[in-house]
């Protein structure tokens, strides 16, 4: 048969189909076969239920009344420039015939005094309670507060179960919205100039401090620590916190400031029972530093993974 | 040719069958958080996860979460019921042939589908659930969850499952209850090696500073410290985490969680609804702000730039814009369309507006105003819908901005 006949072009185009046909049959049947695991078909295993420890408390609460006490300040050790205001004066992009209309509005990530160089909003706190100490009932009342459109205090030690009383001092309503990780989030709005306030209250410890918000003023940012138990400080205006109370002994401080993150995660301090004991701590520019130039670009390349 | 449909049909069955082989392995994909953290630590939660939870084909029922796994029947006719875990498995099925392709084998929303859909499917991995029956930040219940099967959500690509009967939905509820408490686990786990500092980018500065006080260290010696830290307590950690997550979706079965009106819905007449537009509009709450003076979503705060969630140095996003916990841009509730996403019940509305939605920058106005004012407020968004063109007078406005005369506001 020729190449040009009709003939031998159709017995190759069925040669070809047949072939192909094949192909298919091959791949389909030389592929592995489906396992009773891939099919789904393993009986489900169930493991053994985990069985969490919790930290053995002493049977007697030891009172810690004769306990050491330990003050510090935190300073700056280098030249500190003041960080550009979050809103300028009468500048606000939202409500400016309250916020921001008489005062601006700082920014509060890295607050350094002036005249002494020290550094505010520094949370210094133990991690786990002292062994031997047995929480008991906080009845001291918090107030966070609002005003200018500012959460105050920016930095607020809560202890679990602690009452949290949100306030307000500006005539726009404000939400608070906090985003703890073990406790249940809270959204709730304040009234204008409310002076009662609303009930905040957190039941878990967390590990660091959390973020508080307000969605309609996007600038407002506050930071909450929440621990079970009372040792912890926040350093004011000036630098300066103090923790009372503390068991004599050898303790391990962690501390924290919202630019950086932890500042020293293991700050070891020597207290005795009835005695204060002075800690300064000094970071610079570099414990602060970040990096703060231009964002890489990203490129997605699959939305799939 | 003499049988030419024949040949088509062989032809056609060769080129589908030339196709089939197997399909690649379902795997449960990582938690963006996860995969930033260095490869070693990567693993070390990839483990706790396999061992506790197993993967998409090979489960495992862990006892610690409370979810009805399914006791084995010997008696059952089906042979797979005769084993323990059965529903676990059947929700599996289930939820693979029904809502893989939107909400993604982890149940991160992200599956094949979703790319193209805005709202884009939920992520159960935090365990975020928006519409919902119990307090802010609380968990959702079993009938919260089996709701939104069964009518779906208007306004969405949520479609109503409700054909496929009780049962199936029960078992389909329970796996995605399974998938979100995995999540949770891997999430909770991903954040706290971030906060040892195990993140790539982390170490590498870590690294960097540490060299400059000592020249021979190296990257791994740096991590290999902080991971011997980790690992020493490390069943410790991952119990604590489940235990956590455990509490959240315990505490959604808690009858206090459960938001009740305490005071019956006033009636729907012309005086509530006056007051419910004025408290709408008022500056103490301030709805018209996000929501919009006539209700349509588009409020002056749909213009503002929010804040990047937990970004250092602060910085707000670059487009404007409201951004829900997923950082995707959200839009206030078109509320002139009357097509509310969980409910057109008057008590769906009072417990949206008391409670807010979770995930979301809707607050909750539960704790400054009385059930009274919430049921005015519920009357007047349910009357918006009727209310052709009614954009209120620059008075009543709060903030005072004076309107276009013309309707197209």
């Amino acid at each position: 048969m020729s190449l040009n006949s009709k003939s031998f072009w159709r017995t190759a185009a069925w040669m070809g189909c047949y072939s192909l046909f094949l192909a298919g049959a091959v791949s389909f049947v030389l592929t592995p076969p489906k396992s009773a695991e891939a099919q789904g078909l393993h009986p489900v295993q169930t493991a053994a239920a985990t069985q969490v420890v919790a930290p053995a408390l002493a049977e007697a609460a030891v009172a810690f009344a004769d306990g050491g006490k330990v003050t510090g300040s935190v300073t700056f050790s280098d030249d500190f420039k003041a960080l550009a205001p979050l809103v300028a004066k009468g500048q606000a992009t939202k409500d400016p015939a309250v916020c921001g209309a008489n005062e601006e509005i700082a920014n509060e990530e890295l607050v350094v005094n002036p005249e002494n160089k020290g550094i505010a909003n520094v949370f210094v706190f133990l991690p786990k309670a002292p062994s031997g100490f047995k929480a008991g009932k906080p009845d001291k009342e918090l107030v966070f507060d609002q005003k200018n459109c500012r959460f105050l205090p920016h930095g607020l030690c809560i202890q679990a179960g602690q009452s949290v009383k949100v306030l307000s001092d500006d005539s726009v309503p404000h939400n608070t919205h906090t985003f703890p990780l073990r406790n249940a989030g809270f959204n709730q709005t304040v009234s204008p100039n409310d002076r009662k306030g609303i009930d905040l209250k957190y039941t878990k410890a967390e590990k660091l401090p959390i973020e508080v918000k307000c969605d309609f003023h996007t600038w407002m940012k506050a930071y909450h620590l929440i621990l079970d138990h009372p040792f912890m400080a926040v350093s004011d205006a000036n630098g300066k916190f103090e923790i009372d109370g503390l068991p004599a002994g050898k303790h391990e401080f962690t501390v924290w400031h919202e630019k950086k993150g932890y500042l020293d995660k293991k700050l070891v301090v020597e207290v005795k029972a009835g005695e204060s004991k002075a800690v300064d701590l000094k970071y610079g520019a570099k414990q602060f530093a970040t990096f703060e130039g231009p964002r890489p670009k990203t490129t997605v390349v699959s939305l799939t993974k | 040719m003499r049988f030419p449909s024949l040949s088509l049909a062989v032809c056609g069955l060769s080129l589908a069958l030339a196709g089939c082989g197997q399909p690649p392995e379902p795997k449960f994909a990582l938690n963006a958080k996860t995969a930033a953290l260095t490869p070693p630590a990567q693993q070390l939660i990839t483990e706790a996860l396999v061992e506790n939870f197993g993967t998409p084909n090979n489960l495992v029922a862990w006892q610690e979460l409370p979810i009805d796994y399914g006791k084995g029947n010997p008696a059952a006719d089906a042979e797979h019921r005769q084993h323990d875990g059965w529903r676990l498995k059947d929700g599996r099925d289930l939820y693979m042939v029904h809502c893989l392709h939107c909400h993604g084998v982890a149940g991160d929303g992200n599956g094949s589908t979703a790319r193209f859909l805005n709202p884009r499917p939920r992520d159960y991995r935090q365990g975020k659930f928006k519409f919902k029956s119990t307090a802010g930040g609380t968990r959702p219940t079993h009938d919260d969850l089996m709701r939104i099967l069964e009518e779906g959500i208007p306004g969405t690509y949520m479609p109503s499952f409700v054909l496929l009967g009780k049962e199936q939905l029960g078992l389909i509820v329970d796996y995605v209850r399974w998938l979100s408490m995995r999540g949770e686990v891997e999430e909770a786990l991903a954040i706290e090696l971030a906060q040892v500092g195990l993140k790539s980018s982390d170490l590498e500065r870590t690294w960097r500073e540490k060299k400059a006080e000592d020249k021979a260290i190296t990257l791994d010696a740096v991590r290999d410290e902080l991971l011997a830290e980790v690992k020493s307590a490390w069943t410790e950690t991952v119990a604590e985490k489940a235990k956590d997550v455990v509490d959240f979706w315990n505490e959604a079965n808690n009858p206090e969680n459960l938001v009740v009106p305490q005071e019956k819905r006033t009636a729907s007449d012309a005086e509530s609804i006056a007051r419910g537009r004025a408290l709408y509009l008022s500056k103490e709450n301030k709805c018209s702000d996000c929501h919009g003076p006539a209700g349509r979503g588009d409020g002056p705060q749909t213009e503002q730039f929010a804040a990047i969630d937990g970004a250092s140095p602060a910085r707000n996003y670059d487009e404007p814009g409201l951004r829900d916990a997923w950082g995707n841009v959200i839009m206030p509730r078109n509320l002139t369309r009357g097509v509310y996403r969980f409910g057109r019940r008057p008590l769906d509305l009072y417990r949206r507006v008391h409670q807010g939605i979770n995930g979301t920058p809707m607050p909750g106005f539960g704790k400054t105003l009385k059930d009274e004012q919430i049921w005015d407020i519920v009357n007047y968004v349910l009357s918006i819908p009727y209310q052709e063109g009614t954009a209120p007078a620059a008075e009543d406005v709060a903030g005072g901005e004076a309107l276009p005369e013309t309707a197209s506001r």
